[in-house]
């Protein structure tokens, strides 16, 4: 879970602090020094086809797609966390209407329905956060829904409304902090699913358009090269999968941190 | 020769927080066709006394003593022959239901595929059903081609109780049957078990925090408290005249005999008290009593407490 | 005065179950009623039933001669702190998430009864009457033993200081020294505050010791209800015999 956690600051900084620690423009193109090779002064990862510094296009390369990532989990998370407590807790006809949504569009494969998002309207920001969060909430709301129902039986929150609480005291107090757990780990490894998903898109080129230095883009741009100088595909697409491996690593670290906590010990002797 | 006989058998745990002794030099022997109960309350090691002498302890256990079934060593034999012992000879029925059944398979195999004779499957079902509806289940066809999760805590325990029993082994091991049963379910089990020991060649050993099941159904006990024996005799001697002062306040703790609760709490294994384990809950504790570990004392053919100023 | 008034429960989901059929019963405060009965017959529905948690399909819960289905809001609100519920010990008695000091101040803070100094004082008082240690208070659920649960779920409960008290098999699961202990302080309390208590056990033993009525419920309906001395001396339904019977109590044998 650290290894996870220390992966993700460290490019998450590096991202952050792009401008201040790229020494080059990233868009600057420079076409006497079109594929410079990597491990040399000064273009540390080399140059690509345009005469580019690869290592400045990397250190801003994340900007884009770590922003939209993070963006959308905490969309997701908050939007899937509200409609399955609602549905969880007060049952009936809240419940019948989340649902019949949630199962509606589980019904849709997600890839399909992302493209055509995007293919109807046009590429942008906006765009792409809508299409990467569209269908993502529901399997979100559908655990979130599930543990509700379980915490709410729960002798605490019994407890509590015995005492006289009303539901969004129970709601607030007692379910919502104990949602956090599981939906934290959901919520990581949902993170590196949306880069993932981002990388696709941009790849193919109807995510994060190019000249823009994102890393999938770069990917794109290095297709023709990858025989002759691999290090403009191997760069980018090793920073992706170290980003991926971070949220996995830090989304199965926290279930296993906080197994050990809703545990009882060994058992009674 | 005796069925069973422990020697000097003692269990520990190398855990993060420390080395917990939760069985501590414990001997006793069990004859053919006896029912001996061992008496103790949570914490006091005899699940994992039990574990222990089916070899099923987790790998950080840490086992020392002998154990003999009809004088073969059980603890250096191979997982291989141990296996075929388990289920067959020495029959276990554990306490937790819920993680002892198999959530993907239906009852009615769990309870057939314990059945180790090669008989036709109809056979083997025909077997599986006589026994379920001798431990109470009325409609025995349900229960069978039932999944664990649609019975009651309680069904899940005589399930258990079943599948240990089905092969009519000749040491029979009991954890807790009749926890969280209600009186009626509690009185079937304990007829059962009755019949169980009454069939020829068989051995009963019941571990359990009930008094009135041991009373109905062993022919002696033993009282356990913080990994060690603390007295052994007959049911009657035990429960008539306890000697053992943990003995006796357990009794005077019991609803029918005037509910007085023990002071204090039952030791951490890990950090047990010096000199007598129960001298600090003791209402007869003296100043030795904190410095001398007592050991089991025979008062008499059978009767041993480990006590020396258990009262006569 | 807790009044049940024929109150009776169907369940609709997922089958038609007739939980409880026309149950009429009367807590008193200083008086102990014990209830009995198998698993199943409709005793933890009642409790639920007692402090509000589930309503009657028909049949009506007093509370001094009130309906508490009629009752405005601030009035119900404060029927739940005159009524509370100790449950068996089921999964999660206590937030996992909250420090024991939270859990056992829950009530309190939810009523607004006490200001910081009275907090501190209240909690010092309510861990030497359930005898726990103070060293539990910043520690959480997981870190405690079973009895060591059990007793601050009863000292949250008490922490409210109500007049009734509907205790749901408290004991069951647990070890017999640990069961006399959490018993007696049900007692004590009982008769230091002069509450209601409603013990709904399956012990015929835990009845004897502690209750001076009893009401025997079989299958949703009650079939007998009388003086405990009576009951046990001259059951006159035949369930009542057999649960007496299946109770392995050696008769005769009782050393108050």
């Amino acid at each position: 879970m650290i290894t996870g956690l220390v992966l993700l600051v460290v490019i998450g900084g590096a991202s952050l602090l792009a401008p201040f620690l790229s020494p080059f423009d990233p868009l600057e193109v420079r076409l006497n020094n079109r594929f410079a090779p990597p491990f040399q002064r000064p273009h540390l990862l080399g140059t690509d086809a345009l005469g580019r510094d690869v290592l400045s296009r990397l250190l801003y390369g994340g900007r884009l797609s770590l922003l939209l990532a993070v963006l959308s989990t905490l969309i997701t998370l908050s939007v899937g966390m509200l409609l399955g407590m609602l549905a969880g807790y007060f049952g009936g006809w809240v419940d019948g209407v989340v649902s019949f949504v949630v199962n509606t569009f589980l019904g849709i494969p997600d890839v399909v329905f992302t493209l055509a998002l995007l293919g109807v309207l046009r590429p942008g920001f906006g765009t792409l956060l809508l299409a990467l969060n569209a269908g993502s909430w529901v399997g979100l709301a559908r655990v979130a829904r599930g543990e509700v129902l379980f915490l709410r039986e729960s002798g605490f929150v019994e407890g509590a409304r015995a005492m006289g609480a009303g539901a969004w005291y129970c709601l607030l107090k007692h379910i919502l902090p104990n949602l956090f757990p599981t939906m934290g780990v959901l919520g990581s490894l949902r993170f590196g699913g949306f880069v993932l998903e981002l990388a696709a898109l941009s790849y193919l080129g109807i995510g994060v358009q190019p000249p823009f230095p994102d890393w999938a883009v770069m990917l794109n741009d290095a297709r023709p090269y990858l025989f002759t100088h691999p290090h403009l595909f191997i760069f980018p697409a090793l920073i992706i999968t170290v980003v991926i491996l971070g949220a996995n690593c830090l989304g199965e670290g926290l279930r296993d941190a906080l197994d050990v906590r809703f545990q009882r010990g060994i058992g009674e002797s | 020769m005796s069925l069973l006989t422990v020697d000097a058998l003692s269990v520990s745990f190398r855990m993060p927080s420390g080395t917990v002794k939760a069985v501590r030099e414990v001997s006793f022997a069990v004859g053919e066709n006896e029912v001996v109960g061992i008496l103790g309350e949570s914490g006091c090691g005899k699940s994992v006394l039990l574990t222990a002498l089916v070899r099923l302890l987790p790998s950080n256990a840490l086992v020392s003593g002998k154990v003999f079934l009809r004088g073969e060593e059980l603890l250096t034999l191979s997982e291989r022959k141990m296996e075929r012992l388990r289920g067959k000879k020495v029959g276990f029925v554990p306490q937790n239901p819920g993680t002892s059944l198999n959530p993907l398979l239906r009852i009615g195999s769990q309870i057939t595929e314990a059945i180790s004779t090669s008989l036709r499957r109809s056979h083997k079902r025909a077997q599986a059903m006589v026994s379920l509806q001798q431990f109470g289940f009325g409609e025995p066809w349900v229960i069978f081609r039932a999944y664990p999760h649609m019975l009651s805590g309680g069904m899940q325990q005589r399930v258990l109780v079943v599948a240990g029993i089905i092969n009519q082994p000749r040491l029979v091991m009991v954890d807790e049957p009749t926890k969280g049963l209600d009186p009626s379910l509690r009185a079937r089990v304990v007829e059962v078990f009755q019949e169980v020991a009454r069939l020829p060649n068989t051995a009963l050993l019941c571990v359990s925090h009930d008094y009135l099941v041991l009373q109905r159904l062993a022919h002696r006990v033993m009282v356990m408290y913080a990994g060690e024996l603390v007295e052994i005799g007959s049911t009657k001697e035990v429960f008539h005249t306890p000697l053992h002062p943990y003995t006796v306040s357990l009794l005077w703790a019991l609803p029918e005999r005037g509910m007085r609760p023990i002071p204090g709490t039952s030791p951490s294994l890990s950090n047990l008290p010096s000199g007598c384990s129960f001298h600090p809950r003791c209402f007869q504790a003296r100043s030795s009593c904190s410095v001398d570990h007592p050991s089991l004392q025979r008062i008499s053919p059978g009767r041993w407490v480990r006590c020396p100023y258990a009262r006569f | 005065m807790l009044a049940f008034e024929r109150v009776s429960k169907v369940f609709e989901k997922p089958q038609r179950i007739k939980a409880l059929e026309d149950v009429s019963l009367t807590l008193r405060r200083g008086i102990t009623i014990g209830l009995v009965g198998e698993s199943g017959c409709g005793k933890s529905t009642l409790a639920r039933i007692g402090v509000g948690l589930l309503t009657p399909s028909s049949g009506r819960v007093l509370l001094e001669g009130r309906d508490i289905q009629k009752m405005q809001p601030r009035e119900r609100f404060l029927f739940h702190r005159r009524v509370q519920i100790v449950f068996q010990n089921p999964l999660r008695a206590l937030n996992p998430l909250l420090p024991i000091r939270e859990s056992l101040l829950e009530g309190v803070r939810l009523h607004r009864l006490l200001d910081d100094k009275g907090e501190k004082r209240w909690i010092r008082e309510l861990l030497e009457w359930t005898e726990l240690d103070p060293e539990i208070l910043p520690r959480f659920p997981h870190e405690l033993s079973g009895g060591q649960i059990q007793r601050v779920v009863i000292a949250r409960v008490l922490s409210l200081q109500p007049d009734f008290l509907i205790a749901d098999e408290p004991t069951s699961a647990l070890d017999p020294s640990l069961q006399s202990s959490i018993l007696r302080l049900l007692e004590n309390w009982q008769k230091k505050r002069g509450m209601g208590l409603l013990l709904i056990t399956h012990d015929f033993a835990v009845v004897r010791a502690m209750a001076q009525e009893v009401a025997v419920m079989e299958k949703g309906r009650i079939v007998e209800y009388g003086p405990t001395e009576k009951i046990f001396a001259e059951p006159e339904h035949p369930y009542t015999e057999k649960l007496l019977r299946d109770s392995l109590l050696p008769f005769g044998l009782m050393v108050k």
